[in-house]
């Protein structure tokens, strides 16, 4: 974290310009401030307006995070470049409205557009510079030009070569800041490239597409600076689409070929009619593609190909992200959803049932319980309480917010059918602005949450009942885009379940259970919770057995809330988790014995059983010497080559879990302590011996019995 | 998966009513345990034998686990050490995940021999001694407090020590509809247990985080546990509200009925004794009534004779017959009550470990204790058996091989059978010598 005052000023100063390509990174953002800064009197004006905006942000009480953010100084720099790249000319007067305008319309527009669900990108700063330019015809020229020559501002370094100062290709990435000139398009580039590769290709391709539409669209045609807008908006399109909203991937990169394409054709529409009112483009066409393809893309049945991006630093970081977390928690969703039940049961109807879950609900699921007899009740199967399942608790599948209650339709007897309230009770809990679980046929009383409550996920909401249309008790679970009961469903896959197959128990960190399957949540150990549980603030040691060295490491939480185990120059993130330990990522100095923390064990779920299996990845990186941004690049076009496939299982005794590792030639083994000794994390070599051993046990031992201060 | 194959049994079929030797009963012969031949098992290991089949136990064990996995968010199972603590069945279940209960320092010496860790040890019991309460400390084994004696011996042990345990405290209801069992710990009602509370709070010794109570044993009337379950769950809250105290764990204890037949119960404990299922269901639905919405803590249960009774035989051979006054045919067997202590409790089943021919007639087994009382079945319908011949006596698990006496005979071989047929000796026959070495003779008698 930022300690020092200066480094707190840089990043106060420096943020907002690093904001204009979606980094946070200071260094990308004191590029660019060099970029525009071949202009020296417009790059003071911006950083004039930074130091004005993140005033106005501090005075207005917007608080310290966002003025550490920077977006919200963003805009000002972009109306103030914007200004001088339309106006020729920042006369102070218009400067400090500007400020103030874009800063506040920035907050307005963000609050505004998160109902949306929708980023407010570039539009604050494109209002705003539109508004000064409508102003400044009523103005008068002393006002806005004072006795200077036209286009002042813009004047570069009277030492720069010409060439530098050049019409050329650079002129449409130079465009990204409202400059022209080679050199201002290298450095934004040079900028670009340090905050992300990916997104140095990405732009690249929108660029290329652009040059492409011009040559089939406009052959015979002049490269004129329609072309060069065209060019800009494509080239951030295609990176804000293909690396920064979605994952980047093959996919990815062919929806930053069409957004491409379409925000070309944008361009074209949009540039003329506004040009009538002699308002200029900016990144107009931008925001509209892109607002566009988000609204588009989340119609898609399943977010997959490409998938939707976690909040990331950068692209390369998302992509790492997903495949380290997304791909292994859920692919349908964020987070896959919880078994909504305890205990194991049975599904009696899955995907695509042969009775009712089929044509726009085909991807509902029912439950059952059934005994070891294979009957879903005791005794004679007449009686509701004869069955398994009835009155067993159904728990929120994911964390939400209670949508709709229906409760008091009475019980079926069994094999009674109730088909005018066909649902029965139900509980629908909404998860995001598009996202709805349905928990049907419960028992008529046992709702226990109301309309409005946030629910955690796997907190009981109900009871499994037999109302509605419903022969016997049972579960039916469904998850919809919507919250109108007997919408489409979508599909969904669970996580943590619980299966036994022919080698034994089997824990998938998500499947899509089939018809017939019998599973059951992780049943969490106390004893694996009590050797595992890495406490924020809590202390570590860790131990290099090879070495014999020992070093430090505390736990810390992360804006994410992942948990950060930290030594001192590498970190390791885990999952804020309860169903188990999972590491999502490693970063620091690549020699750090905690990459073996990670490489033995990236997940163990904390269930009781005595042996258990399950499968989990492992970034190449851990092992690879090649440098990691070049893996990164591979990871686009090959995503499996960059993660390693570990099959893990696990044996437990008194003292401890042994949990063996494989994948190929690679064979891993992380002895979890139960009795309050170091856990042990190795390597085993070809001769079956544990090498590079690394030991990890608590600094202050918490055992039952605390010593007294 | 795979069904274990049963070899078909033909039975002939009697037409009509009973005969002047009462109804006859198609009578299962059990020649075959785990697969294994009972008559190779004996030759191998002697007679009488006990035997224990590991995958009765596991099943047992995960039977319940499933039950509590169906209904509870967060509990632990606990074994009961004294019901069975050979090692070799504190081990399956402790592979299973089980943590262990113990009820004196001999029990708490055990599960650490066994490789427990003192976390994972519950402590119970009525008469703890300064050193068993400072190797519980220091092994970090959570101590259940029993009376107000014990938590004043264990402040100065903690004193000393320089330590500041984690305790629980265990609680007795006297209005619950089963035989009051107010002999250990401190009553709910009239309010000794906010007392010892209180008293534990004023030193400020002990972190009290958890609350134990015990219904009482081979509890047939399953809604005991609901009532014991809501009225822990409302004590809990009132520490919480009255003290700040957090309770995160719930030890319910054990006391569920195996499916054993009581001596003095009429249906067959098959019938008789409620379902894990049962159990389970009644405690989720006090602690449902306790504690409403708020989160339930960890529930901690700690059966013993429900897991274990069923999967151990004990096998024997008859010795002779006879005819009794009253006309019953008397068997004497090889094993008896000093066995089978059980025996005292239970109708225990038997069954012919070979093929028997002739009418069933009521039959007595008798021990070979030269003691009136050394009855292992007292009145069972049973085909004529001849010397030699062998009898299984079902569910004989708990308590058996902890309560047994040395007593006129040597106690005889403990075999564990696994799921796979591979058995094992988990605990030798004793011998003279076995006896005698713990003996010494006075200088003056030599």
């Amino acid at each position: 974290m930022i300690s020092s005052r200066p480094a707190l000023m840089a990043e106060i100063l420096l943020r907002p310009y690093a904001r204009i390509v979606f980094a946070r990174d200071l260094v990308t953002g004191a590029l660019l401030l060099a970029a525009i800064g071949t202009a020296p009197r417009l790059a003071l004006a911006t950083l004039v307006a930074v130091a004005l905006a993140q005033s106005v942000v501090w005075f207005a009480g917007l608080g310290m995070t966002a003025l550490r953010d920077g977006t919200l100084a963003c805009g000002a720099v972009l109306s103030t470049l914007g200004l001088g790249y339309a106006l020729g000319s920042i006369p102070w007067a218009l400067l400090i409205p500007v400020v103030v305008i874009s800063v506040l319309a920035t907050a307005a527009l963000q609050a505004l557009f998160v109902r949306a669900a929708l980023p407010a990108l570039a539009m604050p700063f494109i209002l705003t510079t539109w508004i000064a330019l409508l102003a400044s015809r009523v103005l008068p020229a002393d006002v806005l030009f004072g006795t200077e020559p036209a286009n002042a501002i813009n004047a570069t370094w009277s030492w720069l070569p010409a060439w530098t100062t050049a019409p050329s290709w650079l002129d449409a990435p130079a465009l990204l800041l409202y400059r022209h000139g080679a050199l201002a398009g290298a450095l934004l580039l040079v900028a670009i490239a340090w905050y992300s590769r990916i997104a140095l290709l990405l732009s690249a391709v929108g660029g290329a597409v652009t040059m492409l539409m011009h040559l089939t669209l406009r052959t015979n045609l002049p490269w004129s600076e329609v072309d060069t807008l065209a060019a800009f908006n494509a080239m951030i399109t295609a990176m804000a689409l293909g690396g920064i909203w979605f994952v980047p991937q093959l996919s990815s990169v062919a929806l930053a070929i069409v957004s491409a394409m379409v925000v070309t054709l944008v361009t074209y529409a949009v540039a003329t009619p506004l040009a009538t009112w002699s308002l200029p483009t900016l990144a107009l066409p931008f925001v509209l593609t892109t607002w566009l393809m988000l609204l588009a893309m989340r119609m898609r049945e399943t977010d997959r190909s490409p998938a939707s991006a976690m909040l990331a630093d950068t692209p390369e970081e998302a992509l790492m992200q997903h495949l380290m977390r997304v791909r292994r928690f859920g692919e349908f969703a964020w987070l896959p959803f919880r078994l909504p039940f305890r205990g194991a049961w049975t599904v009696t109807q899955g995907h695509n049932g042969a009775h009712t879950h089929r044509g726009p609900w085909r991807y509902a699921f029912d439950f059952e319980m059934r005994g070891v007899d294979g009957n879903t009740f005791e005794g004679s199967g007449r009686e509701l309480s004869d069955y398994r399942c009835y009155g067993m608790p159904v728990l929120a599948g994911g964390g939400g917010i209670v949508e709709q209650v229906i409760d008091g339709v009475p019980d079926n007897p069994v094999n009674g059918v109730n088909a005018r309230e066909n649902w029965g009770n139900v509980v629908i809990l909404a998860h995001s602005a598009t996202l709805y679980s349905v928990y049907a046929h419960l028992r008529p009383g046992s709702v226990n949450v109301r309309v409005g409550d946030r629910v955690m996920v796997g907190s009981e909401i109900a009871k499994c009942g037999n109302s509605g249309r419903s022969l016997v008790p049972h579960l039916h679970f469904q998850v919809q885009r919507n919250a109108v009961l007997g919408s489409e469903t979508l599909a969904v896959d669970f996580g943590d379940v619980v299966r036994r197959d022919e080698q034994g128990m089997r824990i998938s960190s998500r499947v899509i259970p089939n018809e017939g399957d019998v599973i059951r949540p992780v049943l969490r150990d106390e004893s694996l919770i009590r050797a595992l549980t890495f406490a924020p603030g809590s202390a570590w040691i860790v131990r290099d057995e090879e070495a014999g060295t020992e070093e430090m490491a505390g736990v810390e939480v992360d804006l994410w809330s992942r948990h950060v185990l930290r030594t001192q120059d590498a970190a390791l993130y885990l999952e804020p988790y309860d169903e188990g330990l999972v590491v999502i990522a490693f970063e620091g100095n690549h020699r750090s014995a905690l990459r073996y923390l990670f490489l033995a064990l990236a997940r163990l779920p904390f269930d009781q059983e005595t042996t258990f299996r399950w499968s989990d990845r492992v970034p190449q990186r851990l092992l690879s010497t090649w440098p990691w941004s070049l893996l990164d690049l591979i990871a686009i076009v090959a995503p499996g080559k960059t993660v390693i496939e570990m099959a893990y299982t696990a044996k437990r005794s008194e003292r401890a879990l042994i949990v063996d590792g494989a994948a190929g030639t690679l064979k891993t083994r992380a002895t979890i302590s139960l009795d309050g000794n170091p856990h042990r994390f190795s390597m085993i070599n070809a001769a079956g011996a544990e090498q590079s051993s690394v030991t990890l046990r608590r600094a202050v031992p918490t055992e039952m019995t605390e010593r007294a201060a | 998966m795979k069904l274990r194959y049963e070899r078909p049994v033909i039975v002939r079929h009697q037409v009509g009513g009973p005969t002047k030797f009462g109804t006859q009963a198609a009578v299962r012969v059990y020649d075959r345990f785990e697969g294994v031949a009972i008559a190779d098992l004996v030759k191998q290991y002697g007679s009488p034998l006990m035997l224990f089949s590991e995958r009765v136990l596991r099943e047992k064990y995960r039977e319940l686990r499933d039950q509590m996995a169906a209904r509870i968010p967060r509990f632990t199972l606990a074994w009961s050490y004294k019901t069975n603590y050979l090692g070799a069945i504190c081990r399956v279940l402790h592979q299973e995940g089980a943590w262990a209960e113990v009820v004196s320092g001999l029990e708490l010496q055990m599960a650490l021999r066994l490789g427990m860790p003192g976390s994972h040890i519950l402590f119970n019991g009525p008469a703890k001694s300064e050193a068993d309460l400072e190797l519980a400390f220091t092994t970090g084994a959570l101590v259940h407090f029993d009376h107000l004696d014990e938590i004043a011996l264990a402040e100065r042990v903690a004193e000393r020590l320089q330590i500041k345990p984690h305790v629980g405290l265990r609680v007795n209801m006297t209005e619950l509809p089963v035989q009051v069992w107010d002999r250990f710990g401190f009553n709910l009602e009239n309010g000794s247990a906010m007392e010892a509370v209180r008293r534990i709070l004023r030193r400020g010794q002990f972190n009290l985080t958890t609350l134990h109570t015990h219904v009482g044993t081979f509890v047939q009337d399953a809604d005991a546990y609901r009532l014991a379950a809501r009225n822990m769950a409302q004590l809990s809250q009132t520490l919480l509200k009255e003290h700040g105290v957090r309770i995160d764990t719930i030890d319910m204890g054990g006391g569920f009925a195996s499916r054993n037949t009581l001596q003095s119960q009429y249906l067959p404990g098959e019938q008789a004794s409620p379902s894990f299922s049962r159990y389970v269901e009644r405690i989720a639905a006090g602690l449902d009534e306790g504690f409403g919405t708020t989160e339930w803590p960890r529930i901690v249960m700690e059966n013993g004779r429900a897991l274990v009774d069923d999967s151990g035989i004990l096998v024997a051979t008859v010795v002779g017959n006879k005819r009794l006054t009253d006309g019953r045919r008397s068997v004497v067997l090889d094993a008896g009550v000093n066995l089978l202590p059980t025996a005292w409790w239970y109708r225990h089943d038997v069954y012919p470990a070979q093929d028997v021919h002739g009418n069933a007639e009521p039959t007595i087994f008798v021990g070979p204790l030269c003691m009136n009382i050394d009855v292992v079945r007292d009145r069972i319908l049973f085909s004529p058996l001849r010397a030699g011949d062998r009898v299984v006596v079902d569910r004989i698990g708990a308590y058996n091989v902890t309560q047994w006496m040395q007593f006129i005979a040597a106690r005889p071989n403990v075999v564990l059978v696994s799921p796979t047929g591979v058995h094992s000796v988990i605990r030798r026959a004793e011998t003279l010598e076995t006896l005698v070495q713990q003996e010494n003779m006075p200088s003056w008698l030599e």
